[in-house]
C-alpha cells in the first residue's frame, strides 16, 4: 500500500500490510525527531489537534456508522499514523526556490514583487481555508470525517515562474483547476483562473477569492 | 511571412505539429507550454512540422522537451494554422495571457489535452 499524503501528514497503512516499507513514527525527543525537526516545520497546534482528533473520531465513528464511504475512510484511518506535516512549508519552500533557479532550467528568478505577493496571498488563503475546515470539523464527528476527506484531497500545487519572473501556482483536483498568477511587477496583471467541465473564468487574485476557489475545487 | 522562393505546402488534418519546450516550467506546468511567449504576440504560437522531435530541438540552444499536436485536433479548436516557412507555422487566435487571461488559460488547457509529450529532458546545443 502506498503512503497517502494529506496536507500535514503522510499516512501509512496497517503495519502488517507494509512489510519492509513502513515508515517509523518520529517521537518527540527521539533522535529521529531531532534530526527531522529542521526539515519539517510543525503545523500550528490547532491543526495538529485537528488532525489527531480526526484520527480518533474516524476510528470511533467506524464502529457506529453504516455509511460505506465513511467505513472505507475509517478502514484507511484505522492503522494510520502521522509522520510528517503541513503543506504550507512545502509550498513556501517551492516559492522560495523560485528566487534562485537553476541556470539550465531557462526560467527567470521570481521578482521580489511576485515573491512578496505570492507568499502573502497564499499563506493567508490557506489560513482561511484551514479555518473553514476547522470550523466544519467541530460541528460533529461526521463533519470531522468529511473535513478530513476534504483535506486529504488537497494537493501541493505546481509552482513555477512565468517568463517575466511572475509566480504561478497551479492546483488540480478531479477535473477542476485553479491557477494563481502573480504578476512580476506593478502594472502587470495578477489573476486567478478557475475551470471545471461546466465553467471557466478569471477572478481577482486575493486571499479570500483564492481560499474560496480552493474550497470549491475540493468539494466532492 | 514566407521566405522568398520557399514554397509552402498546405497542412492536412493528419499532419503533426511540434511545440518545443524552452523553459523547465513548460515541462513542470505543461499548460504553460501553450501560452503565447513575449516574442510570439504578433506572430502566433510557434510550431514546427515535417521534422522529428530531435530535429525540432536542434533549432534551440536549450530545450526541455517537445509536445506534439495533430492538425485536425487543433483545427477543431477553431484555431488557424498558418505556415510561414517550409517546416514552421504559427497558430493564430490565441491571446497573450496578459491581454485575455481567461481565453489564454482555457485554450492552453485545451491544447494541452490534445497534445502528447514526445520528448523530455534537458538538451543543450552548441
Amino acid at each position: 500500500m502506498a503512503a497517502q499524503t494529506i496536507p500535514w501528514a503522510t499516512f501509512v497503512g496497517r503495519e502488517d500490510t507494509l512489510v519492509g516499507r513502513r515508515r517509523m513514527r518520529r517521537e518527540p525527543g527521539s533522535p529521529d525527531w531531532e534530526s527531522d525537526r529542521d526539515r519539517y516545520h510543525q503545523p500550528p497546534a490547532s491543526r495538529r489537534d485537528l488532525s489527531a482528533g480526526l484520527l480518533v473520531e474516524g476510528a470511533v465513528e467506524s464502529k457506529f456508522s453504516h455509511a460505506t464511504a465513511i467505513l472505507d475512510l475509517d478502514e484507511r484511518l484505522a492503522g494510520a499514523e502521522i509522520v510528517e506535516a503541513d503543506p504550507l512549508p512545502r509550498i513556501r519552500l517551492a516559492i522560495d526556490k523560485l528566487m534562485s533557479p537553476n541556470e539550465d532550467d531557462g526560467d527567470p528568478a521570481a521578482t521580489e514583487h511576485a515573491y512578496q505577493s505570492a507568499r502573502a496571498v497564499v499563506e493567508s488563503a490557506y489560513g482561511r481555508l484551514f479555518a473553514g475546515i476547522d470550523a466544519q470539523a467541530r460541528r460533529s464527528p461526521r463533519h470531522r470525517i468529511e473535513a478530513f476527506a476534504a483535506l486529504n484531497r488537497t494537493r501541493i500545487p505546481i509552482v513555477t515562474t512565468d517568463e517575466h519572473g511572475g509566480i504561478r501556482l497551479s492546483w488540480q483536483h478531479e477535473g477542476r483547476h485553479v491557477r494563481a498568477n502573480f504578476a512580476a511587477a506593478e502594472g502587470l496583471r495578477s489573476y486567478m483562473y478557475f475551470e471545471s467541465p461546466l465553467e471557466h473564468d478569471v477572478e481577482a487574485l486575493q486571499p479570500d477569492t483564492l481560499s474560496n476557489r480552493l474550497d470549491w475545487m475540493l468539494k466532492p | 511571412m514566407a521566405a522568398q522562393g520557399v514554397s509552402l505546402r498546405a497542412l492536412v488534418d493528419a499532419d503533426i505539429l511540434l511545440r518545443a519546450l524552452l523553459r523547465r516550467a513548460e515541462l513542470d506546468d505543461p499548460v504553460t507550454a501553450f501560452f503565447i511567449r513575449g516574442d510570439e504576440r504578433d506572430t502566433g504560437l510557434s510550431v514546427n512540422f515535417d521534422m522529428t522531435p530531435v530535429e525540432c530541438r536542434a533549432q534551440f540552444r536549450t530545450s526541455h522537451g517537445v509536445r506534439s499536436l495533430l492538425v485536425q485536433s487543433v483545427r477543431e479548436l477553431q484555431l488557424e494554422i498558418v505556415p510561414d516557412e517550409a517546416r514552421h507555422a504559427n497558430l493564430k487566435g490565441i491571446p497573450h495571457k496578459d491581454d485575455d487571461p481567461d481565453r489564454a488559460e482555457f485554450l492552453a488547457g485545451q491544447l494541452l489535452k490534445i497534445s502528447e509529450l514526445v520528448s523530455q529532458g534537458l538538451v543543450k546545443n552548441g
